[in-house]
């Protein structure tokens, strides 16, 4: 390597990263209003924790915009990527959390998403009770399909799964769910 | 096997997705629903996720879509700096380790001669001539190279 070189790729890293990015701000902002109560909630939901949840999402932005985003490829692409950013970061902040991978934690172990407006969203929807029983990974595949309305292979791509293995996974979270929604319903109504 | 997909499902998805379950779902489908327990999971899940999620969004406290933007950037500058300022780093522990490779053969090769500026400069240690050259060497690499394994430790810091 000689001096030349060196001072070379040095000058075009600086400038590649000195480069605007290729979002400008105005489409930054549009793309993050557009997209960025669902990414909380997503979050949120998945986590257990409203206030982690407001953490990682500005987190999973700030990376969007450093990382290579794939906006030529239009909103749809760019979306699936922001939500793979933060599956990334719920997963690294489990495993700081935890040892145990993610797909072994029992539902017991996991926090119950209690925070702001929560109490009443959930008292109101019983998706929280019926959530906070599931497995971390239950959560994402059932809030992907059928809150976001992601096709397998964008689930796949999100949470590093493989495609084919999605809809065995979907069909039993979604069992359980269902099961759980339809006791808690039946135990609501007893109380009334 | 157990067949655990209904052929329905996929259709059954996609009307609610598409927000048309259940008043503007083909009757057929509905009483079909009706009757399938796994469709019938799939209409309660997902109706009941989608609905959270309207309910979810609404409560975000989102921060400025400004702040985020100027944290992407300040993060973006201190990472070219970085990516520029490595390869100068490289260069000049590199530069620093071959000098200490020189001073140790020069020390080596000119043994005797060395030996005695030391002496005249250092009166108690006149008698470092005695010591052996290959210890001499030795003791020096030690030396020299703990010194550049402080320095590249301390420059990473």
């Amino acid at each position: 390597m000689t001096w030349d070189n060196v001072i070379t790729q040095a000058n075009v890293a600086t400038a590649e990263a000195i480069a605007e990015p290729p979002m400008d701000e105005e489409a930054f902002t549009a793309f993050y209003e557009r997209t960025a109560r669902q990414v909380w909630a997503y979050l949120a939901r998945v986590s257990g924790n409203a206030t982690l949840a407001d953490d990682l999402l500005q987190e999973s932005y700030v990376r969007f915009l450093g990382a290579a985003a794939p906006w030529r490829h239009g909103e749809a692409a760019c979306r699936s990527y922001l939500f793979r950013i933060a599956t990334n970061l719920l997963r690294d902040h489990w495993r700081r959390q935890h040892p145990t991978p993610l797909e072994d934690v029992p539902e017991t172990a996991l926090p119950v998403f209690t925070s702001r407006d929560s109490d009443r969203i959930d008292s109101q929807s019983l998706v929280g009770p019926a959530m906070a029983r599931m497995k971390p990974r239950e959560r994402q595949l059932l809030w992907l399909a059928y809150a976001e309305g992601c096709n397998h292979r964008e689930i796949a791509a999100i949470t590093g799964l493989k495609t084919p293995s999605i809809r065995l996974l979907l069909f039993r979270a979604r069992r359980k769910m269902a099961r759980l929604l339809r006791q808690r319903t039946l135990a609501l109504r007893k109380q009334a | 096997m157990k067949s655990y997909f209904c052929a329905q499902h996929d259709l059954v998805a996609a009307t609610i997705q598409a927000g048309h379950w259940p008043t503007a779902a083909d009757p057929a489908l509905r009483a079909h629903v009706e009757s399938c327990p796994s469709c019938s999971d799939l209409v309660l899940v997902a109706q009941t996720l989608r609905q959270a999620r309207t309910e979810y969004a609404q409560s975000a406290r989102l921060a400025s879509p400004g702040i985020l933007w100027w944290r992407a950037q300040v993060r973006r500058r201190n990472s070219a700096l970085e990516s520029v300022s490595r390869p100068v780093a490289v260069a000049e522990g590199v530069a620093l380790l071959i000098l200490l490779v020189a001073v140790i053969a020069f020390a080596a090769w000119q043994h005797d001669q060395v030996a005695a500026w030391l002496g005249t400069v250092f009166g108690p240690l006149s008698n470092i001539a005695q010591i052996p050259g290959a210890l001499m060497v030795g003791l020096g690499t030690l030396l020299v190279f703990g010194g550049f394994a402080v320095y590249l430790l301390l420059a990473k810091e």
